[in-house]
């Protein structure tokens, strides 16, 4: 935890941005710059399903989409949760996520203010 | 052939919770909730004459539970009863439902379940039968109030035998196809006799999927003010609004809290299709401008996103 916030490390990608509280993984994501592949962003679609290492708060989500299993097995719905301690996710295939300007500016600006 | 499907009924759709759909549905959609039972609520738009269009049932998933199908006369459910008989559908007869008398229910080849039913209450929309006004005057001013439910879009694994299965047995006509390179219809738009683009569409995807139901806007300016409504109560917009090329409607995508695709869908008055003439062909390189005309391609969720 840094300031209060959550910090979400994505693999393959090797890159770490910051979850705000009550922020859901997808919401961080994309407000870093880091395109999770999503679709109703309510948890009816499924296709933002990602693995996850760590505790979360799933939130309300489709059990077809997200089965109880998954739930124990380390999977999530991005759209929907929340993180409650610093985690690790990937995508479920394990390909990196399309990362839309998480460059080195980024990176310095993310490492400064994680830094302050 | 005459027509003996008038229009599509109702649908029945999942939700997560009954309390935040009831919400959504009428303080945003602006549908009219006839009555809530247990674990069912019943709506309706202004400017409809049944009974309801939109049954919502709280569950543990999204999606469709089943789509009804209005016959011109009372006949035609013995004549569809028939039909299925014919062609080997398995089908039960349900005797009543909710303000409704007798439906035939059976499933599709995509796995959906259908009904076709005639009996059901006709209350009347929300406009005196004599010297009406052209719209009601107490309907909630910032809401998006569609007057009437207008179709569905389904996902089939086999949309070419779901497409014949449409046809042949329900009698459905197309108003557009898009064909592979075999010439066979990947995907239809399909109309019963309520002359208008289409009451069902079907294009591949997973069983029993729900790509979206829609409700009738009538014009392009009205489909600005529904998003208008959507951006004030932070809607999740998928496309839109924007342009089909195929129908040549106008509409736009969004979600329910609970990631159900509903469109609102109209403009489409430049649209004149007469009985016998030749449906309209898109190909799988022309699909992309056929669903969305001004983008030129298929958003990436058209596909992929559906519950």
């Amino acid at each position: 935890m840094q300031n209060g916030k959550f910090k979400i490390h994505l693999l393959p990608n090797n890159i770490t941005f910051l979850c705000r509280e009550n922020e859901t993984i997808l919401d961080a994501a994309l407000r870093a710059g880091i395109e999770l592949p999503h679709g109703c962003t309510k948890g009816g679609c499924g296709v933002c399903k990602i693995k996850v290492k760590g505790k979360v708060e799933f939130g309300r989500v489709s059990k077809v989409m997200l089965t109880d299993e998954e739930k124990e097995n380390g999977f999530c719905l991005s759209c929907r949760a929340i993180p409650l301690e610093d985690i690790q996710i990937s995508l479920v295939d394990g390909s990196p996520a399309r990362v839309v300007r998480y460059d080195e500016f980024y990176s310095f600006l993310f490492k400064t203010r994680t830094n302050l | 052939m005459p027509f003996r499907i008038s229009r599509l009924g109702y649908v029945e759709v999942r939700v997560l919770d009954l309390d935040d759909a009831l919400d959504f549905y009428t303080n945003v959609l602006g549908l009219q909730l006839v009555e809530r039972a247990g674990k069912k609520a019943y709506l309706k738009t202004w400017d409809e004459q049944l009974a309801y269009s939109v049954i919502l049932t709280e569950s543990d998933s999204a999606g469709m539970v089943r789509a009804a199908w209005r016959t011109v006369d009372p006949e035609d459910v013995d004549y569809f009863e028939r039909k299925l008989r014919q062609y080997e559908v398995q089908y039960q007869v349900i005797p009543e439902d909710y303000k409704r008398g007798k439906a035939i229910s059976f499933k599709t080849p995509s796995g959906h379940t259908f009904e076709i039913f005639y009996e059901i209450e006709i209350p009347g929309n929300m406009l005196p039968k004599e010297s009406p006004d052209p719209w009601p005057r107490d309907l909630k001013f910032d809401a998006i109030n569609p007057p009437k439910i207008d179709h569905t879009l389904i996902t089939a694994p086999d949309p070419t035998k779901m497409i014949r299965f449409c046809e042949e047995v329900l009698e459905f006509r197309a108003t557009e196809y898009v064909v592979n390179s075999e010439g066979q219809p990947i995907a239809a738009w399909l109309y019963q006799a309520r002359q208008q683009p289409h009451d069902l569409a079907i294009v591949p995807g997973r069983e029993a999927g729900m790509h979206h139901f829609a409700f009738h806007i009538s014009s392009a300016q009205d489909i600005f003010r529904a998003a208008d409504i959507m951006v004030m109560n932070d809607v999740k917009i998928d496309w839109g609004p924007g342009r089909h090329g195929i129908t040549r409607g106008s509409g736009i995508y969004f979600f329910d809290p609970f990631g159900n695709r509903i469109e609102t869908f109209g403009g489409y008055t430049a649209y004149l299709f007469d009985p016998g003439a030749k449906p309209i062909t898109w190909t799988e390189e022309t699909m992309g401008k056929g669903v969305f005309y001004y983008e030129r391609k298929l958003v990436e969720t058209f596909l992929t996103v559906y519950t």
